[in-house]
C-alpha cells in the first residue's frame, strides 16, 4: 500500500504554553493524494489558515501544535530538523497567498524573487537560473517574460503579481501547493484565469493543491474534494460534486446558500442565523448548535446540546458531523486518494 | 422586502433624476521621470448617465476601469476636466462654500476596506461622532445619543461605542462604516465594493442591511462592484465600464437576459463560477485591460474581444440603443 502525499491525523492546535482546553484546530484529519486538489472551506477564524501553516511548521509563535501527526511523503513533519524544514518549505511544499502584491518584496525585481527559491533549492548556476526564471514566467502566462522579470511589484497588476507568486512557488518543483485564498482579491475575469492556470499546473506537474477559501463557488470548478471547517473542526467532507449538489451538514448547507446569494421567502438574502463565527467554545454539545436551523426544525436539540456529534460516514466517501445525518455502513476505506489506497477511518 | 424594478424606455434617462451626469471627463497627467514615460491616464473618458431618486445603479468593471474615479467625481472630491454633474437641478461645479458643505452632507461614501476606513487609535464611537461635530450638529450629549441610535439601526449594540477597530470583526466594522455614512442622513450613498473583503455569510448580512436601510432612509445608491452576483440581486439598473467608458447600460433584467456587449457577457460568465468548465473550451477573457494611458484604436475592447472584426480596429463604436432596449457600445450589438 503506497502512502498518500500528505496525511494529517488527530491534529490539534492551541495557544502556546497553555494547558487550556481552548483549541484553534481540534482533532483534524486530512489526506491529500498526489495530483489531488483538496479545498479547505470555512469562514474567517474557522482555523483553515492555521491548519495550512502547521503543515510547514510556520504557525505564529502564539500557537503550538498540541497533538497529532503530520506526515508528508511518509516523513513526520513534527520531527523534522531545521535543515529538513528549510528543504520542505518552498522546496517540497510551495505556498501562495491572498494579497500577492504585499507578499512580493517591493525593493527587488520579480525575476530575482522567482530565482531565490531556485538558487536555494536547486543550486543552479547564474545562467541556468536566469533561463529557468524566464521559462517559468512564460509558463504562468506572463507576456514578454524577459522584460517583465526586470519589473518591480508595484509595476504589476494584482493578477500579474499572483502569476509571479505562482511561478516562485512552483520554481523548485514542489509536490504540494498551498493556495490561501489565491483569487479573493482579484477581479472576476482574472480569477478565472488564475483558476485555469492552477488546474493546468496540476495536470502537467501532477501537483497536489490545498486550496483554502471561504467561497464555495471557487471550489466547485477546481477541487476534487471539499473539506468544510467550522470552529476548528471538520464538519463535512467528500467529493466536490456530492458536497455541492447535496450537502448534509446544516453549516455546509447554509454556507452554500450564502455563497450562491440565495434568497428566502421574503426575498431577503439567506444568512446564517445569529451572526458571525463564534470561535471555539468548550461546551459539551455541538459547536454549531446556536446557529443551526435543522436542530430547531426537527426537534433533536436535546441530543445536540448534550453531546458533540462525531464525524460519521453517511455515504460513499462522504462524512458529516451532525446528529441529523444518519450514518451508513459505507466506510471511507474505499476512497481512492488519486490511485492510492486510503486507510480505514470509519468511526 | 423586494427590490423594486424600474423599466425605462431610455436607459440613459430616468424619470425624476437625482443625478444627471453628462459627458464627464477626467484625465490624470503623468509627468515623465526616470523610467516612467509621461502621458495622460484617461481614467474617465466621456461618461453620461443619470440616477433616479430611490434607485440603485450598479457600476461594474475590472480594476482600473475608472469606477472609483467616477465616484470621486460625483462627490466633487476631485474636479472635473469637462462635462457636467447636476444634482437635483444644481450644477455641482458651481456649488461653493457653505452650500458645498451642505451638499456633501447629503452624499456619503462607503469603502471596501473598513479596517482602513477607521482610525485604529480612536474608539468607534469617537470616529462616528466626528462627522456630526464636523457639521456642527447638536452638542456632545445629543451627538452621543445619535451615534448610539444609529449603531442599533445597523445591528450593533451599545458596547461598540467604546470599542477600538481592532476589537471588531470585518462584518462589524463594515456595519459601523455604514452607520457613519448614514449619521448625516444622506439622500445619496456610494458603496465602493462594500462586500468584496467579507465572508459569504457576512456579505449576505451586509447586503440585507443595505436593502433594509435603503427603504427606511429613502436612499439612492450607486453600487460599485465587480461581483455581478451582487448586482443581479441588489441593483435596478447596471452600467458596465471598460477603460473609462460605459460600454453597456441597461435595467437589470434586460442586461442579464440579453447582454449585447461581449465584455458584459464575459463578466457574467466569470461571475458564476459553479457553472465554469476550467478544462473545457476557452471562451473566457484573456489578458488584462490595456493601459488607460494608451487605449487601443477603434473599439477599446477589440484586443480582448472574441468577436472583433477588422471594422472594430478602425472605427470606435458609439453608445447606441440595441433592439433589446439597452444602450451598447458595440458594432454588433444586435447580432
Amino acid at each position: 500500500m503506497t502512502t498518500p502525499l500528505l496525511s494529517v491525523k488527530g491534529l490539534s492546535i492551541g495557544f502556546a504554553g497553555e494547558e487550556s482546553k481552548k483549541q484553534v484546530v481540534e482533532d483534524l484529519e486530512l489526506t491529500i493524494g498526489r495530483g489531488e486538489i483538496v479545498a479547505l472551506v470555512g469562514e474567517s477564524g474557522s482555523g483553515k489558515t492555521m491548519t495550512a501553516l502547521s503543515l510547514i511548521r510556520l504557525l505564529p509563535h502564539v500557537f503550538d501544535i498540541k497533538e497529532g501527526s503530520i506526515k508528508f511523503d511518509g516523513k513526520e513533519v513534527r520531527d523534522m530538523t531545521a535543515p529538513q524544514l528549510n528543504e520542505l518549505r518552498g522546496g517540497r511544499i510551495g505556498m501562495i497567498f491572498q494579497q500577492p502584491q504585499s507578499m512580493l518584496d517591493p525593493s527587488a525585481t520579480v525575476g530575482s524573487q522567482v530565482a531565490e527559491s531556485l538558487t536555494l533549492h536547486r543550486r543552479l548556476d547564474k545562467q541556468a537560473t536566469k533561463a529557468r526564471v524566464i521559462e517559468l514566467l512564460g509558463e504562468v502566462g506572463i507576456p514578454e517574460p524577459v522584460e517583465r522579470s526586470r519589473n518591480y511589484a508595484h509595476q504589476m497588476s494584482g493578477g500579474m503579481a499572483q502569476r509571479v507568486m505562482i511561478a516562485a512557488a512552483l520554481s523548485a518543483d514542489p509536490h504540494l501547493l498551498i493556495a490561501d485564498e489565491p483569487t479573493t482579491a482579484l477581479d472576476v475575469t482574472v480569477q478565472t484565469q488564475i483558476l485555469k492556470l492552477l488546474e493546468r499546473e496540476r495536470r502537467e506537474r501532477e501537483l497536489a493543491i490545498l486550496l483554502i477559501t471561504h467561497d464555495l463557488t471557487v471550489v466547485s470548478s477546481l477541487a476534487d474534494r471539499v473539506v468544510v471547517m467550522y470552529a476548528g473542526r471538520i464538519v463535512e467532507e467528500g467529493p466536490t460534486r456530492n458536497i455541492l449538489s447535496k450537502p448534509r451538514q446544516p453549516y455546509t448547507q447554509a454556507l452554500l446558500r450564502c455563497s450562491l446569494l440565495e434568497t428566502d421567502d421574503e426575498q431577503a438574502l439567506y444568512t446564517i442565523p445569529s451572526g458571525e463565527n463564534p470561535g471555539i467554545e468548550t461546551t459539551s454539545g455541538c459547536t454549531f448548535l446556536p446557529r443551526c436551523i435543522t436542530a430547531a426544525d426537527i426537534g433533536i436539540s436535546e441530543k445536540c446540546k448534550r453531546q458533540e456529534p462525531p464525524l460519521r460516514t453517511y455515504s460513499e466517501h462522504c462524512r458529516a458531523r451532525c446528529w441529523a445525518v444518519p450514518p451508513s455502513e459505507y466506510s471511507m476505506g474505499g476512497y481512492d486518494y488519486s490511485h492510492q489506497a486510503g486507510e480505514e477511518t470509519s468511526t | 422586502m423586494s427590490v423594486s424594478n424600474n423599466s425605462h424606455s431610455d436607459p440613459l434617462k430616468s424619470d425624476t433624476p437625482l443625478f444627471v451626469v453628462e459627458n464627464i471627463v477626467k484625465h490624470f497627467p503623468i509627468r515623465a521621470s526616470g523610467s516612467v514615460r509621461g502621458g495622460v491616464v484617461r481614467a474617465v473618458d466621456g461618461v453620461s448617465f443619470s440616477i433616479q431618486k430611490n434607485e440603485t445603479l450598479g457600476l461594474v468593471g475590472e480594476s482600473g476601469c475608472g469606477k472609483s474615479t467616477l465616484a470621486r467625481l460625483l462627490l466633487k472630491l476631485i474636479t472635473l476636466d469637462s462635462g457636467t454633474v447636476v444634482i437635483e437641478g444644481r450644477e455641482v461645479s458651481a456649488v461653493k462654500g457653505k452650500e458645498l458643505r451642505r451638499l456633501r452632507q447629503s452624499m456619503q461614501l462607503i469603502f471596501q476596506d473598513s479596517l482602513a476606513a477607521f482610525d485604529p487609535r480612536m474608539r468607534i464611537g469617537v470616529s462616528l461622532e466626528a462627522p456630526l461635530a464636523q457639521h456642527h450638529i447638536g452638542d456632545y450629549e445629543e451627538r452621543q445619543k445619535r451615534v448610539l441610535r444609529i449603531l442599533s439601526e445597523v445591528g450593533l449594540d451599545g458596547s461598540f461605542y467604546e470599542r477600538f477597530p481592532s476589537q471588531c470583526s470585518g462584518g462589524q466594522l463594515q456595519r459601523a462604516a455604514i452607520a457613519r455614512a448614514l449619521l448625516l442622513e444622506p439622500s445619496f450613498l456610494i458603496c465602493d465594493e462594500p462586500t468584496s473583503s467579507l465572508d459569504a455569510s457576512v456579505r449576505a448580512q451586509v447586503l440585507n442591511l443595505l436593502i433594509e436601510l435603503k427603504s427606511r432612509f429613502g436612499l439612492t445608491i450607486l453600487m460599485i462592484t465587480h461581483d455581478l452576483r451582487v448586482v443581479k440581486y441588489f441593483c435596478d439598473r447596471v452600467a458596465v465600464m471598460y477603460l473609462g467608458q460605459i460600454v453597456e447600460i441597461a435595467d437589470r433584467d434586460t442586461l442579464f437576459a440579453t447582454p449585447t456587449h461581449p465584455y458584459t457577457r464575459a463578466l457574467i460568465k466569470a461571475s458564476w463560477l459553479e457553472e465554469l468548465e476550467l478544462a473545457g473550451s476557452d471562451e473566457s477573457l484573456k489578458g488584462e485591460p490595456p493601459s488607460p494611458m494608451n487605449p487601443p484604436s477603434g473599439c477599446r475592447f477589440h484586443l480582448r474581444c472574441p468577436i472583433a472584426e477588422e471594422r472594430c480596429i478602425r472605427e470606435a463604436p458609439k453608445l447606441k440603443p440595441a433592439v433589446s432596449g439597452q444602450l451598447s457600445r458595440c458594432h454588433f450589438r444586435d447580432r
